[in-house]
């Protein structure tokens, strides 16, 4: 990894003869799970603004955290085929310094996978160290020519430009026709993908690994309040599956029991027949306010099906032996990549259930 | 009231503290120095320079974790949505493994209860071995297979590893000029990695066990190498014959984090592992350790 001053500055350590260099946010084309296909550049936000804005009508934390990840990248891959033997990334990150609770391949990793027909061969990953946020880093494609790359969950890229050798060809690689359309996942800080040890392993990025399918993941930290604003906008995108994670952001009990049944029915109205996917507490040190949430969510659940909706939960904790909770996760909720792991393969499951 | 954790502790890396409290709020004052600058990518911040903190019930066996902290956050400890008024609970600290604390204080309010708990441990375990025992890899320290180990056995764990290429070396150079050795339960070593010069680990294996033998009542040997290949496990087979055969110790070859069904959830790359490729390590380890520390606790009636 070369640490630059500027984007534009040649490389010292990597030789760039023969190399010709993609602005890739005039490519939104190769990107996979933005909300920006029918731009002409690359947009990594996938809230609205008015949904941004009305952060403000909660705590101070919800309104730093949505300025921070309104356009992070998590969930977001990057798929092409290309026939140029080794590639060279420039990138500019917004965030220079790591999470207190990720590691930075986790946080800011970009995850390098070999595409071998549906299956993800984990190649590399890499990020910038502390305190830098502009490098260069140099891969080699292997021999397929096929990659995808999971982009930072907790970052946003300012600049990114590939730098492949001249005359070489980049192309998209499309998800098979049955799994292009997305599962959508709305939630929190886990769902975003804290604290995965790189960034193709939180639990939406596992899902679309083992299925090999499309995903949109509008997931960031503090900020899954389970409002209208996103209930509409989640309804208006089509969607294989919805997997819903709202729990904890919540904050207290009382506004929990009125927003859960209401989040959900919003979207189910816009989507009568997809299946959804409800998701109760991450919790694992016996906070007592999470069996409050676990019933809230249990409740609608409930009546969901008794209404004969194409409604599925998962009891999070119940996922687990409790003797285990020491170390799925890497504090009270934040899963390491086994508890990530564990939750993904409950997910396709019931994606897969008839 | 003040509880002074590190009051006659020497600073040093992987440490590991316990008090008992029925407070349901508390503060940990604590410092660090000596934290090492380099690039760590693989470790997250608080097992560079911060703690970890669990709690348990005092009957309990289970540890809840609690949360990671560093001097840079807000270090209160808010327990009332945990803990029932006057109830007792026992709290676990792990230091950091990239620095060295220089205090650890715990702040109690007025009219509660601590107690500082030393030496409760049923077994002693000693650590080590290279970057994947002293921590590399790992999110938070409860992580790190030795102590997922150390909280399911209540064991104290000392673990000695290095994050140094020559590490076999150096432990055996640490072994032999250490006085006082304590006498162990059990000695797990991990032998080589994708780093080690294999000059070094040939010098070395035979003259560290010999000296581990002397003062650990049991012994599991252990590796977990990406690239190895059927000849240098033969050769560490080879190396090891006598020992395997006389019962003396377990070899344990968990390479397998690497492998294709594996290598995605259990490491980063070929060289380092992760926090699940502890939990394996910790799993593959778990019914020996078990079958070892019961035949040493049963054997001791």
């Amino acid at each position: 990894m070369e640490y630059l001053e500027k984007i534009s500055n040649p490389l010292k350590n990597y030789d760039e003869e023969n190399i010709e260099y993609l602005d890739l946010f005039d490519y939104p084309e190769l990107f996979y799970g933005t909300l920006s296909l029918s731009n002409k550049k690359l947009d990594f936000c996938k809230f609205p603004t008015q949904a941004r804005e009305e952060m403000k009508n909660y705590e101070e934390g919800a309104v730093r955290e949505m300025e921070s990840y309104h356009s992070a990248s998590c969930g977001v891959r990057l798929r092409f085929f290309t026939n140029s033997k080794r590639l060279i990334f420039k990138i500019k990150l917004k965030r220079k310094y790591g999470l207190l609770k990720m590691v930075n391949w986790g946080s800011f990793g970009f995850d390098v996978y070999n595409l071998i027909d549906d299956k993800y061969d984990h190649r590399t990953v890499f990020a910038p160290g502390d305190g830098f946020n502009l490098f260069a880093e140099s891969i080699y494609v292997p021999s397929n020519g096929k990659l995808c790359i999971f982009l930072p969950n907790y970052n946003t890229i300012e600049e990114m430009y590939m730098g492949i050798e001249k005359g070489s060809v980049v192309e998209s690689i499309d998800y098979p026709e049955e799994n292009s359309l997305p599962i959508i996942f709305y939630g929190n800080s886990v769902t975003q993908g804290a604290a995965a040890s790189h960034s193709g392993n939180s639990f939406p990025n596992i899902v679309s690994k083992k299925m090999n399918n499309d995903i949109i993941n509008i997931s960031a930290s503090s900020c899954c309040r389970g409002t209208n604003t996103i209930a509409k906008f989640i309804g208006k995108l089509n969607a294989k599956c919805i997997v819903i994670d709202y729990t904890r952001n919540a904050y207290t009990t009382d506004i929990f029991r009125k927003t859960h049944e209401e989040f959900y029915k919003n979207i189910r109205k816009y989507h009568p027949d997809t299946k959804i996917i409800l998701m109760t507490s991450e919790s694992f040190n016996n906070w007592r306010d999470y069996d409050d949430f676990d019933d809230i969510v249990t409740n609608t659940y409930e009546n969901a099906i008794k209404n004969g909706e194409n409604t599925f939960i998962i009891n999070q904790r119940k996922l687990f032996n409790e003797e285990d909770y020491d170390f799925i996760s890497i504090d009270n909720s934040h899963y390491s990549d086994y508890g990530m792991n564990k939750i993904a393969e409950k997910i396709c499951e019931i994606i897969k259930e008839k | 009231m003040i509880l002074n954790l590190l009051s006659d502790n020497n600073s040093s890396k992987h440490q590991v503290f316990k008090f008992r409290t029925d407070a349901r709020v508390f503060k940990i004052n604590f410092d660090v120095e000596n934290t090492v600058r380099g690039y760590f990518p693989h470790v997250g911040i608080s097992a560079k320079e911060g703690l970890t903190v669990l709690y348990k019930d005092i009957d309990g066996k289970s540890w809840f974790n609690i949360d990671a902290y560093t001097t840079r956050y807000d270090t209160n400890v808010n327990m009332t949505h945990i803990i029932s008024e006057g109830e007792e609970y026992e709290v676990l600290i792990y230091g950091p493994i990239l620095s060295d604390l220089s205090k650890l204080e715990i702040e109690l309010p007025e009219n509660t209860m601590g107690v500082i708990v030393k030496d409760d441990y049923d077994l002693n375990i000693l650590v080590a071995g290279g970057m994947y025992s002293y921590g590399i890899g790992c999110t938070t320290t409860s992580l790190m297979f030795s102590n997922i180990i150390g909280r399911k056995t209540n064991a104290k764990i000392d673990n000695i590893s290095f994050n140094e290429k020559d590490f076999l070396k150096r432990t055996y150079e640490l072994l032999k000029n250490r006085k006082d050795m304590p006498n162990y339960n059990l000695g797990i070593l991990e032998i080589d990695n994708y780093i080690q010069d294999k000059g070094l680990l040939k010098k070395y294996l035979m003259e560290t066990i010999n000296l581990m033998k002397t003062f650990c009542n049991h012994i599991i040997c252990w590796y977990s190498i990406s690239n190895y290949t059927d000849e240098q496990k033969k050769d560490i087979e080879k190396l090891l014959e006598k020992e395997i055969k006389s019962e003396k110790i377990e070899l344990l070859d968990i390479s397998y984090l690497f492998n294709a069904e594996n290598k995605d959830l259990c490491t980063f790359s070929d060289k380092f592992i992760n926090d699940t490729g502890n939990i394996m390590i910790y799993k593959q380890m778990e019914e020996l350790v078990v079958d070892i520390l019961m035949e040493e606790i049963m054997g001791s009636f």
